[in-house]
């Protein structure tokens, strides 16, 4: 009985560490932009921040602009088309993988307006009025 | 006025449930029988409470009473009435006060079914509790999550619900229904606390809640199904599960629910698994207010993050609470609660009991893992993560395959133990089956370990509860000359818990092969058409025909005309509605039996009149639902009462050698 339980044991401590490596290998870190842009972390990232008026290229297919939060702006080319509510100023979270300084996303998201804002009030206001021509 | 007489009915609620508590905790302290039968009555006070406090909102809500500030929050004067209806449950406060509905609804009928057992300490403790839990959800609205707040600035006209709660008539089925499911394991919880507190942790009480923990189950798929599905039809990214964290909210107490409808009969025949089946109770139920809390404390970021609140602090201080005092009750009876039985082979229907259990429990740990994984790295390490859903997935499937098995296999072992040869007959077919389904997809070529894995599994589930089936009708057959469909709805008459799970198990069949297949063959593309322009995606031939809007107070719909050629004609829309700026998309879908063509709107006709199409070929989509179905189906037969059982008399011809079938169909069925 006893080795019995210890197997059980062994086999449960297996389990949750190949769990453990298969959570660690997962996780995706959302960091705003400024953050983001000082780590240039290796694995696959999400980053938080406002799309920059007036540098928005392409729509359908892929699209390529520059996002900004905390004073910091970075590159990003996204595969695939945006939302209907990908625009300047637009609050968006991108995920995918840094290539040299531009970040290529496959996945971008728009963050809703008031009703959906993250709970901790985070804000992007370091993106200049959507009038100073804007794309 | 309202805003008063609402207050005033939770008022009542709330004392309601302090005063049962109080007359029937002195009942059992003084041992005095009308006490008890006096605290019942409470129960009934409770629920009238509810149900008035729950029509006065239903009523502010139709006459737009804008002074309280939750129907100008919810309703606007353009919404139209289903979601005038339904906006009672739109935001926390309303959905606090549904969820007290329902929760008093079942301690009324719970109440009801044991009048006679009124002065039983088990179910006079067992509604201590539950009155317990009403309290704590009356006091919520009583202080922090006050349905009736009046604003001290009557606005004209309300804000209107979430464009999400106003899109898709679902919004009336998929809330209520999963909290139907949620809040019904309260009763279980209940019992399991009262037979811990009385000493009672024999079969009893088990018995007492079994219906009700089958009918919650059967609430919470049926929401979790819902939520799919709404998910698949309204929300418009093509799937129909995320791993959101409140998805995997509903997903927790059903993943223990099941385990626990399952343990629960290893106790009842073999006295087995005591503390584990208590456990999994208070599990359940401590998952369920997880789930509140994950839901709707806005403490992580999901698409069901409909309110932000101020009630976080007291669901966590709430499941801390329960959470304590549960593994407090747990240690104070663990020496009584050792259970007398003990398996004695591993391959025994009770040991296949056990593996599915470590794997329910297993998949639970999993999914709650990476549900709260992300809250507590904010917590103690403040970076904000999400967990990929490659974790769940690799993590899931494995044990989904081996839930698979099991669910195929253990309705065949015997209890106690088994000898080769009983198990080589039986598992002879369908194993064939199997394997001959896994050579035949294997050869045509199939893609996906998985996919292949689960279709062969299927396959084999089937066949062996196909056989079950077939025994059992036979032998009836030959015991009495029936004929095959009177044979059939007697021998289900006669035990409706067994062919219910069986019924049950072929919907999670389909339910496996919808998955995998779905999950496995699907086709995505983006096409960008201008008017009149075609595009073929897998066979399928799609004409842009032009764009049609419909505007009215509620919202603004910009339609895509889409000709599928041989199919007709298909609209994805986007929505804007005046509270909002974001749009709300709106698929277009073909469902077939075989595979659906699903479309949506991904942006609306620019300068250039192009717009974009996403188009998806979903396989098999259809078959989750219908699974969904048949595992609904299968319940409410297994709620069914069985007629007296009517046994096969097992005379069999030769003495020396007992028909194996009879013997089956008649084992089987006990």
């Amino acid at each position: 009985m006893r080795v019995r339980w210890a197997v059980v044991a062994v086999g449960c401590l297996a389990v949750a560490g190949m769990g453990f490596v298969v959570l660690k290998n997962n996780v995706v870190y959302l960091d705003p932009v400024s953050e983001a842009v000082a780590d240039k972390a290796d694995g696959r990232t999400r980053i938080g921040g406002a799309v920059v008026p007036g540098t928005i290229d392409g729509r359908e297919g892929a699209v390529a602009f520059e996002m900004t939060e905390g004073g910091v702006v970075m590159d990003v080319v996204h595969e695939g088309s945006p939302p209907d509510l990908f625009e300047a100023c637009a609050p968006v979270v991108v995920e995918g993988r840094w290539a040299g300084n531009t970040f290529e996303s496959d996945r971008l998201l728009i963050r809703h307006g008031n009703e959906y804002e993250p709970p901790d009030g985070e804000s992007y206001d370091d993106c200049p009025d959507a009038g100073d021509g804007s794309g | 006025m309202r805003s008063a007489l609402g207050y005033l009915a939770i008022a009542v609620g709330t004392a309601g449930s302090v005063l049962g508590i109080a007359t029937l905790g002195a009942g059992l302290h003084l041992r005095r029988d009308s006490l008890l039968r006096a605290g019942r009555r409470y129960v009934g006070v409770v629920f009238v409470a509810a149900i008035c406090a729950f029509a006065i909102m239903e009523s502010a809500l139709f006459a737009h009473d804008f002074s309280i500030k939750y129907v100008a929050g919810n309703v606007a004067r353009a919404t139209p009435g289903l979601y005038t209806f339904t906006a009672a449950w739109a935001a926390l406060e309303g959905s606090i006060l549904l969820w007290v509905l329902a929760l008093t609804g079942y301690l009324a009928v719970t109440t009801w079914h044991f009048r006679a057992r009124a002065t039983d300490p088990l179910v006079a403790w067992a509604t201590i509790v539950a009155l317990g839990v009403t309290l704590f959800f009356f006091a919520l609205m009583l202080g922090p999550a006050n349905p009736f707040e009046e604003l001290s600035r009557v606005p004209v006209d309300g804000t209107g619900p979430n464009p999400l709660l106003q899109n898709h008539p679902l919004v009336a089925f998929h809330p209520p229904m999963l909290y139907l499911g949620y809040v019904g394991f309260t009763i279980p919880f209940s019992f399991a606390v009262a037979a811990l507190i009385t000493g009672r942790f024999g079969e009893g009480w088990l018995a007492d809640v079994r219906r009700t923990t089958l009918v919650a189950w059967a609430f919470l798929t049926v929401g979790i199904i819902l939520g799919a599905w709404w998910s698949y039809e309204v929300l418009g990214w093509g799937g129909y599960w995320g791993w959101d964290p409140v998805e995997n909210a509903s997903l927790l107490p059903w993943l223990t629910g099941t385990a626990f409808i399952h343990s629960v009969m290893v106790q009842e025949r073999r006295g087995m698994l005591r503390v584990w089946n208590i456990s999994l109770v208070l599990a359940t139920f401590c998952l369920t207010i997880l789930g509140t809390f994950l839901t709707r404390s806005g403490v992580v970021e999901s698409v069901h993050s409909f309110s932000e609140s101020s009630i976080g602090p007291w669901l966590l201080a709430f499941l801390g609470v329960v959470a304590l005092g549960c593994v407090a009750l747990i240690s104070w009876r663990a020496d009584k609660l050792r259970s007398p039985g003990r398996i004695d082979s591993p391959v025994s229907r009770e040991a296949a009991f056990l593996v599915n259990n470590l794997l329910f429990a297993g998949f639970a740990l999993v999914v709650l893992t990476g549900t709260v994984f992300p809250l507590l790295a904010e917590a103690f390490q403040d970076r904000r993560l999400t967990v990929g859903e490659p974790y769940f997935e690799r993590m899931g499937v494995p044990i989904g395959i081996a839930l698979l098995f099991f669910m195929a296999v253990g309705p065949l072992l015997p209890w106690r133990a088994t000898s080769g040869d009983v198990l080589r007959r039986r598992l002879l077919v369908p194993a064939w089956v199997g394997a001959i389904t896994l050579v035949v997809l294997v050869v045509a070529g199939a893609d996906g370990v998985a996919q292949v894995v689960a279709f062969s599994l299927g396959a084999f589930a089937l066949t062996s509860i196909g056989r079950t089936v077939v025994i059992g009708i036979r032998a009836r057959r030959r015991a009495r000359a029936e004929s095959v469909p009177v044979a059939a709805v007697r021998m289900v008459r006669g035990n409706t818990r067994l062919y219910g799970g069986l019924i049950v198990h072929v919907g999670v069949v389909l339910v496996a092969v919808a998955l995998a297949a779905s999950q496995g063959y699907v086709v995505k593309r983006e096409v960008t058409l201008t008017e009149g322009e075609s595009a073929t995606v897998r066979g399928y031939t799609l004409t842009y025909l032009g764009t049609e809007i419909d505007r009215s107070p509620q919202k603004t719909t910009v339609k895509a005309l889409v000709d599928v050629e041989g199919l007709g004609e298909y609209a994805p829309a986007i929505s804007t509605f005046p509270n909002s700026r974001g749009g709300i998309g709106t698929p277009s879908v073909h469902t077939g039996f075989r595979e659906d063509l699903y479309l949506t709107l991904i942006s609306s006709p620019n300068e250039t009149g192009t717009v974009t199409l996403g188009v998806q070929v979903n396989p098999m989509i259809v078959w989750l639902w219908i699974g969904g179905g048949v595992m609904v189906l299968g319940t409410i037969v297994a709620l069914i009462p069985a007629r007296r059982r009517s046994r096969v008399p097992v005379t069999s011809e030769s003495p020396e050698s007992p028909d194996s079938e009879l013997v089956e169909a008649v084992e089987v069925a006990t």
